[in-house]
């Protein structure tokens, strides 16, 4: 079993990492917005990281705290100013943010060497993009420690997130989402729930991010464009959005299938967007969907209460902009 | 800043281009509240189906054109049927065409010629067929949903990934073109160092004559009334009589034949046809419809000149790296200042 | 609809642990596959190869053709018997243009399949990412498209068969500057993909070292359509050239639009390995007229076997090979000559007998492997002559 996990250890590593990037936008989505700015969260940690270790020879463990912290201090700010918007202008605020990143990243040495005089410094390295050294990962209890550091990290947010749901800040999360204004008149601080929600899971998103380097090893622009943000919302819409078990779920299979499905090399891409497709519109709740588990009535209630988290209304209603 | 009218000229056709292609996007929009992600997809098939009617069918262009527009426009009525109508009501016509269309893939992707093929192929289409008048006839559906507003828009994304990979089956990753000589390409000059090329004039000239009928489809006909009823409500539409369905058909026809339209015209002006071409004139035409604001045709069009400009400004100006991100910050800054768009009405854009 | 969605769930797991547990249906069979031979014996039975290309994704129009063209190689090879009664194996991976998936097929042709060598990525960023873990196991990478810096240096199992752009360029400027004698040319180039901008990096040092001055540096960026502005621009400053780091799907739309925009044909494009393709003269038709491409391999040119490996690829797949299927169609060849030169398909001989091949005849020219294990042959300048590439004078 040890020798077959080692075998296909770099799924396994993309798999965690998935899983992490699944519950940091299922965080957003649990208060009602839409965010496609996770992946440029997952960029501003994994730069941070590549650039420590590059220059300054840190190991992406002692560049976590400080990818968490950048991502929550640029996610501040800009929750601050997008976060009045609604819906669909929200999501496109965040995917302008995204690429705003990204071209930084891109071009950010350009912009440097104007800064700073000097012609030849070079941090971000274009569309070249950060290559890290390569040393064979020391094996603990067998497994790669990059491996134990991206399960760890995934576990502590399964923990997070589901002590966060069934706490009091879980119930005013589910109010916020289902409807703010009533959730306002109530004396929720709406705004203040999404602030945090927000920021949580930019903090997520950029640790991720740091701990993604050593696995994917050379960190370019082109990792973090709009597209990663569509595959990431894809893990919380196929795995379902009403509990933190969803985008595990989610996750598994869109990083598993491609790898899977490696026989079927053209196939491959219809299937991931049929999968996509069908889950919408056919398992709107996605495949961890409680109901779907046969029987959940029968589930204990403190189990059931702790992987659904009070309703399971996804997303919220239309607003009306007419009479009707 | 002797080439400033030139870039000028530059600016001005391409902003008309994207505003045949936003407005697609806004009427879509405006109608439902739905972003339709797969437009850029409807777009790029529109170049496709233009160039099979030239190559395969042997048609000159003014004939490619409009058989461009009307393939795009029924691709779009398919989309909404596959994509859109389920999330809002799921009938055994849905259903069936649901079937139909997995069958259909599966002969298109899973197999390589034969028989066999021909024969999944023809039963999906089939089936998709009966599945779509079925659909359109029921009187009474299996489902009555009231899904997240945001539904479509996933739903829409997982269409457009299917619509690229086809695309990419069909004609190959490689850029194709439309052939030599199809259209004049000496360039006419304007003035002292201002060239435009006959394509660059045609793609104005189709814009504003497509921008003025969807003017007059909108305000004049009884569908263009109905279409402003159901984007009001659409509930009260329906008390009022109006076959809904039908005119959010039609309404997506519309949107697919300008984008097809948009997609041939700049396929033959860039010499650049591919399965890809639809992604960045997508991200630069939701900057436009929210920069526009989502509720007038006027309003989408100004916004199209406004970033088409600023795009080749912003090159010529400042950087060419950065043009892009000079559209974002236009998009957040608009967002910021005034979210409802510069000619939208402030209505329901705050939370 | 719960029972039916439950047991859909449990297919759909045990699915998941059936497939992981053991080779996906049609991928080869796992365990140890080194073909019979060690160190010292002879080559005997199937050498396994991987081949890594970008089949979907980005990258595709690249990928596709590689492998288009080491299929062609190694079928050509077993045909011949060139590896005696060994016939080589080539198993080959889509790694779907992104770092993951190239990373994933590395894994699965080491671990599983066992592969003596490995052809390729595709992308040079890919390769960064993935070669490490070839090396680490101590199998031979061959990559056939990989330009950008930092490739050999990751080992001395990583070898390259493309020559890269600091070793074409300054030949290409040279050799241009002395025929038409150019002062001030307009640069332009590629920001976003690694390949056009350190062929930029290298231009601009070898414009530098001769002399020429720059009056403008313009950028853009893959899949874009329109370079109006950056060329309306250049137009204004009427440079004598200019120099273009573009692939071949931008440089057709950049030369179109330059003369549509009324930039003379007496300025000519003068560029790299991008856009040495006969796509080229396909997309912009009589705009592509003289444009300069300093590059590793020439469609016309007299190397050996050249001629038939053109008129066999077109033959087969029905389209003119390119530079990419050149060079991996010679990176076959490399590998199976040093297989045939060691005798042997054991990965450490290979590596030493591929680090010592001299002057191998190749369809690139006479090649060599040079201490650093980066190629060595002689780059060409050709120029787009009545629609087609033909040598520079």
């Amino acid at each position: 079993m040890l020798g077959l996990l080692l075998d296909h250890i770099s799924t396994v590593d993309f798999i965690l990492l998935n899983v992490a990037l699944g519950l940091s936008i299922y965080l957003t989505l649990a208060v009602g917005l839409l965010s496609l700015a996770n992946a440029g969260f997952l960029a501003i940690g994994a730069y941070t990281a590549a650039i420590l270790t590059a220059q300054a020879g840190w190991p992406p463990l002692a560049a976590l705290p400080l990818a968490l912290l950048l991502g929550a201090l640029v996610a501040a700010p800009l929750g601050l100013l997008v976060l009045r918007l609604q819906g669909v202008y929200l999501a496109i605020a965040t995917i302008g943010f995204g690429e705003i990143v990204r071209i930084t990243a891109l071009n950010g040495d350009k912009l440097l060497r104007a800064l700073s005089g000097d012609p030849r410094l070079t941090v971000f390295h274009g569309a070249e993009g950060i290559t890290l050294p390569y040393s064979s990962p020391l094996p603990v209890l067998g497994l790669p420690v990059t491996t134990w550091l991206l399960l760890l990290y995934a576990l502590g947010l399964v923990y997070l997130l589901a002590t966060l749901q069934r706490s009091r800040y879980g119930r005013l999360m589910v109010a916020v989402r289902v409807d703010s204004l009533a959730a306002d008149t109530l004396g929720v601080d709406a705004v203040r729930c999404r602030m945090l929600a927000f920021v949580l899971g930019a903090a997520i998103a950029a640790g991720a991010g740091a701990l993604s380097t050593p696995v994917v090893r050379v960190v370019d622009p082109g990792q973090y464009s709009f597209g990663r943000a569509v595959d990431i919302l894809a893990y919380a819409v196929l795995g379902g959005m009403t509990t933190w078990v969803g985008p595990i779920v989610g996750a598994t299979v869109l990083t598993a299938l491609p790898e899977m499905l490696r026989p079927l090399q053209e196939q491959r891409e219809v299937v991931n967007g049929l999968l996509l497709m069908l889950s919408i519109i056919y398992l709107p709740r996605g495949l961890a969907d409680p109901r779907l588990w046969g029987g959940w009535q029968r589930w204990p209630a403190a189990l059931r209460d702790r992987l659904a988290g009070g309703t399971t209304e996804p997303l919220p209603a239309p607003p009306q902009r007419g009479p009707g | 800043m002797e080439q400033l009218p030139q870039q000028l000229v530059n600016g001005i056709w391409q902003g008309a281009a994207l505003a045949l292609f936003a407005l697609g996007f806004a009427l879509v929009f405006g109608l439902l509240d739905v972003v339709n992600l797969a437009h850029g997809a409807t777009y790029m098939w529109g170049a496709f189906f233009g160039l099979v009617c030239v190559t395969r069918l042997g048609w000159p262009f003014w004939a490619a054109l409009p058989g461009a527009m009307v393939g795009a426009g029924l691709l779009a009525v398919l989309l909404e049927r596959l994509a859109f109508k389920p999330l809002r009501t799921l009938t055994t016509g849905s259903l069936i065409l649901w079937g139909g269309f997995l069958l259909l893939l599966l002969g298109l992707v899973g197999f390589h010629g034969g028989e066999f093929q021909a024969a999944l192929v023809g039963l999906g289409a089939v089936l998709m067929l009966l599945g779509l008048v079925q659909d359109y006839r029921a009187a009474r559906p299996l489902l009555q949903r009231s899904m997240p507003y945001l539904a479509p828009m996933i739903a829409s994304i997982g269409a457009s990934t299917i619509l690229i990979s086809l695309a990419r089956g069909q004609f190959g990753a490689q850029v194709s073109r439309f052939p030599p000589d199809l259209f004049p390409t000496t360039p006419y000059p304007l003035g002292q160092a201002v060239v435009i090329a006959p394509i660059q004039l045609l793609v104005l000239a189709v814009a504003l004559v497509l921008m003025i009928g969807l003017h007059l489809l909108i305000a004049r006909t009884r569908t263009g009334r109905a279409i402003r009823a159901i984007a009001w409500s659409e509930r009260t539409a329906r008390l009022l009589g109006i076959n809904a369905d039908l005119v959010i058909a039609q309404t997506f026809f519309v949107s697919g034949a300008l984008a097809g339209a948009a997609g041939a015209l700049l396929g033959l002006a860039f010499n650049r046809i591919e399965p890809t071409m639809g992604t960045q004139i997508e991200l630069a035409g939701l900057v436009v419809i929210v920069v526009g604001g989502m509720s007038s045709i006027g309003g989408t069009v100004v916004a199209a000149f406004l970033v088409g400009l600023l795009r080749v400004l912003g090159v010529a100006y400042v950087d060419s790296s950065f043009r892009d991100a000079l559209v974002f910050a236009l998009l957040i800054l608009v967002l910021l200042a005034r979210p409802q768009g510069l000619f939208g009405r402030a209505s329901s854009t705050r939370a | 609809m719960r029972v039916v969605g439950l047991s859909v769930l449990v297919a759909l797991s045990l699915a998941l642990s059936g497939c992981a547990s053991g080779a996906a249906p049609g991928a080869s069979p796992a365990g140890p596959a080194q073909g019979s031979g060690t160190a010292a014996g002879g080559l005997a039975g199937e050498v396994p190869v991987g081949a890594v290309w970008s089949l979907t994704g980005a990258a595709a129009v690249y990928g596709t053709v590689q492998k288009n063209a080491a299929d062609l190689a190694a079928n050509e090879i077993n045909r011949a018997g060139f590896l005696g009664s060994a016939k080589l194996k080539l198993i080959t991976e889509d790694d779907r243009s992104t770092r993951e998936g190239g990373i994933a097929a590395f894994e699965k042709l080491l671990n599983r399949d066992r592969v003596v060598a490995i052809l390729g990525p595709t992308l040079s960023n890919t390769a960064r990412a993935a070669d490490p873990m070839a090396q680490d196991k101590g199998v031979v990478v061959l990559g056939v498209s990989n330009t950008a810096d930092g490739i050999v240096e990751m080992g001395d199992f990583v070898f390259r068969d493309s020559l890269p752009e600091s070793d074409v360029q300054p030949n290409t400027i040279r050799k241009t500057k002395d025929k038409l004698g150019y002062r001030r040319v307009a640069v332009l180039y590629g920001d976003d993909d690694a390949f056009t901008k350190a062929g930029y990096d290298v231009f601009s040092k070898a414009l530098a070292d001769a002399g020429v001055e720059v009056v403008a540096t313009e950028t853009f960026k893959k899949g874009d359509t329109d370079f109006s502005a950056q060329l309306t621009k250049i137009r204004g400053l009427n440079p004598d050239a200019i120099v273009l780091s573009a692939l071949v799907e931008e440089a057709a739309g950049i030369m179109t639009q330059a003369r549509q925009l009324g930039i003379p044909p007496s300025v000519p494009f003068i560029g790299g390995n991008g856009f040495n393709s006969p796509k080229l003269a396909q997309l912009a038709g009589s705009a592509a007229e003289g444009a300069i491409s300093g590059a590793a391999w020439f469609i016309s040119d007299d190397t050996p076997g050249n001629a038939d490996f053109v008129k066999a690829y077109r033959d087969q797949y029905g389209a003119d090979p390119d530079q990419f299927a050149a060079q991996a169609y010679t990176g076959v060849y490399l590998l199976a000559t040093a297989m045939k030169n060691a005798n042997s398909s054991d990965p450490r001989a290979i590596r030493d007998a591929l680090a010592q091949l001299k002057d191998v005849p190749t369809v690139l020219g006479s090649f060599s492997f040079d201490a650093s294990r980066n190629p060595v042959h002689p780059p060409v300048v050709q120029i787009v002559q009545d629609g087609k590439f033909t040598l520079f004078k």
